[in-house]
């Protein structure tokens, strides 16, 4: 009894030493901001990019496409599949949390249904689609290795895609590294991987991307960066449905 | 005169017994066929009902009225508010023998190596072993009241290696859209012999559908049993006057609305059993349009002796369009004949199919015995237009006859 007693002190003072060693200036104002300008440092304003997103599941082929993408600020862009051969021509778009694909042989877009996953991929559209993460997440963090911050993002309402999420980023940089996102039970759903960091368009930020599948053993969508340019404007038609056709 | 040109016709008929036995057997098999492929495709169809009943829908069904325009979508967000009050209300239905309260929704199974898309149904197992009996032969055990478990089918159990007590993780999207993902486990492995069924659809306890989906105390349908389906139309009526009031959101549904698709897929089937039934008759009319202009090129001499003795062209032409009626009679009483030991059979103790194992793989449930179902009306319908289509079949032969040139006809002499 006495050992289980000391064990379970032992283990609070762990965790209390834990959230002590978080340095002071970690504050609730703190993680708040870092959470609206993680995202807002990742990418220039207006810009250009070239992705090749493969994605890899247990007993099949993997799924290779290549996209063209202009983007305007964190909630504008269009993509366009340049390989596979079968899917050229087909495009994305994504203005705020709506999404659009327009397929040539069809010539009409086609509005996409935030749960469906994007291309087969690991990523959900609404992975894509969600924007606005200080409207939809309060920031706080959690923990500390190093330089490595773990910024917890927990949902402020009940219709967001998920219930937490956790991001570890470098605190000198604001770049993340690794980001976890949890369900309503607080079970672990997805695991976004961002490494090979390089300087990209002015910017320093993470080239590749892994996003595994944890309701799936080994499946998972990895995304390159190819390349990236910054860009002075794009007119606004580029980012509206019914011009997906021109 | 009537006598004497039925005698005629009735000799001719006897004169050329191979080929008046020929074009008697095109009639029986025509109308054999006609009445197999009618009884049969009823006798399907109303196996099929009956199993999507027994397995799926039950006999009526409550939803919020705007739900099943986006029924395939599954939504969370068009539901019956007061599934308990609901309940109350129609509590006396005349002839219900269960209602439960259900809530659909799409999800993904996994046992985190493999996953799969489902249909996830939270369920009151004690209601519903009432209603439906896609839960009689399970293995392992049933639903419990409420935690994490799941009855799934046996085609899906097979895939990805489930048995009763097997981990698994369960995801799906909540009322508000927020994905959720929990373990779970396998309480049973329902069969039913429909893999298509036991592939898609997955059970779970009421309560823990509500929690996992962020429900409240919501269901997305009611399901109704009654102990006849010939008490829906009453039934219906009832239950729409008990919700009248109280609840104008809701919409009755009926096992045949329900089922739309069914009877669509129904008509289609039966409309390609006609145009084969069309086939067969056409080809039991183009054998005695045959069969009998043989007759009339073979009996020209004949033909112009009557016409020199007076019999008139009216008289000839009857006499051949009465041996083709007096052929097609003879023919649909033979086929009735040769019918009627099989079609008694199938009526009354039907095929026997081992469901598990013949029937597994169809996209629509089967019945262990496939009855067929024949009404009297078959049978007239079927010999009716056996006998049109004899009597139009010996229409043209018997109008060459009746234009036959009584000199020319002479010519040949009378064999």
């Amino acid at each position: 009894m006495k050992r289980r007693i000391l064990f379970a002190t032992a283990l609070i003072l762990f965790f209390c030493a834990s959230a002590l060693a978080l340095d002071a200036k970690y504050t609730k104002e703190y993680a708040e901001d870092l959470l609206k300008t993680v995202d807002k440092s990742l990418y220039p304003a207006v810009y250009k990019s070239v992705i090749i997103m493969t994605t890899v599941r247990a007993g099949r082929n993997p799924l290779s496409n290549t996209f063209e993408s202009l983007s305007k600020g964190a909630d504008k862009s269009l993509m366009k599949i340049t390989a596979p051969a079968r899917d050229k021509g087909k495009k994305i778009l994504k203005n705020g949390d709506n999404l659009w694909m327009f397929m040539p042989d069809i010539s009409r877009p086609i509005r996409l249904s935030a749960k469906q996953s994007f291309m087969g991929s690991t990523f959900s559209n609404e992975d894509l689609a969600s924007s606005g993460w200080e409207d939809n997440y309060s920031a706080g963090i959690t923990d500390q290795k190093g330089a490595l911050i773990l910024l917890t993002l927990t949902a402020k309402k009940k219709d967001v895609a998920y219930a937490k999420i956790d991001m570890w980023l470098d605190d000198t940089t604001k770049i993340p590294t690794e980001m976890t996102y949890y369900g309503l039970s607080g079970k672990a759903i997805k695991k976004l991987y961002m490494s090979n960091i390089q300087k990209i368009a002015g910017i320093m930020r993470p080239v590749d991307m892994k996003m595994d599948d944890l309701i799936e053993e080994g499946s998972y969508t990895q995304v390159k960066l190819e390349s990236m340019e910054a860009l002075d404007s794009l007119p606004e038609y580029t980012f509206d449905a019914t011009q997906m056709g021109r | 005169m009537k006598k004497e040109m039925i005698g005629i016709a009735l000799r001719n008929v006897l004169k050329n017994k191979r080929r008046s036995i020929l074009n008697m057997l095109t009639f029986a098999v025509s109308v054999f066929v006609i009445l197999l492929g009618f009884g049969m495709i009823k006798g399907q169809f109303d196996a099929i009902y009956t199993r999507m009943i027994d397995l799926r829908t039950g006999h009526i069904k409550i939803y919020n009225k705007d739900y099943p325009a986006v029924k395939s979508t599954m939504p969370l967000d068009k539901v019956i508010d007061n599934p308990d009050k609901v309940l109350s209300a129609i509590a006396a239905t005349p002839h219900m023998v269960a209602a439960s309260q259900r809530i659909i929704h799409a999800g993904i199974i996994s046992n985190s190596k493999k996953k799969m898309g489902i249909v996830i149904n939270g369920i009151d197992m004690e209601k519903e072993k009432k209603i439906l009996t896609a839960y009689d032969n399970v293995e392992g055990s049933l639903l419990p009241k409420e935690g994490a478990h799941v009855l799934c089918g046996g085609a899906l159990a097979n895939m990805l290696g489930f048995k009763p007590g097997s981990g698994l993780l369960l995801f799906s999207q909540t009322s508000g859209n927020m994905n959720n993902l929990v373990d779970a486990d396998v309480s049973g492995v329902y069969s039913i012999g429909f893999d298509a069924m036991e592939k898609a659809e997955v059970y779970v306890p009421l309560a823990f559908a509500r929690q996992f989906l962020d429900m409240d105390n919501k269901a997305t349908e009611i399901i109704i049993r009654l102990d006849n389906a010939d008490y829906v139309p009453e039934a219906k009526k009832y239950i729409q006057q008990a919700l009248a009031k109280g609840f104008p959101q809701l919409a009755v549904v009926d096992w045949k609305e329900e089922n739309a698709d069914l009877f669509e897929l129904a008509k289609a089937k039966m409309g390609s059993f006609k145009a084969m039934a069309v086939v067969f008759l056409f080809l039991s009319f183009f054998i005695i349009v045959n069969t009998m202009t043989m007759s009339v090129y073979e009996r020209t001499a004949e033909i112009g002796t009557l016409r020199a003795i007076g019999f008139d062209k009216g008289y000839i032409m009857q006499m051949y369009i009465l041996e083709g009626l007096f052929l097609s009679v003879f023919g649909v009483i033979l086929g009735w004949i040769l019918a009627a030991p099989l079609i008694y059979y199938l009526n009354v103790h039907g095929l026997v199919l081992d469901v598990m194992k013949t029937a597994s793989s169809t996209s629509l449930p089967m019945t262990d015995v496939l009855k067929a179902i024949n009404t009297p009306s078959d049978w007239i319908l079927s010999g009716v237009i056996c006998v049109i289509s004899g009597v139009l079949g010996a229409y043209f032969p018997a109008k060459m006859a009746a234009d036959t040139n009584i000199v020319n006809a002479l010519k040949r002499g009378v064999r």
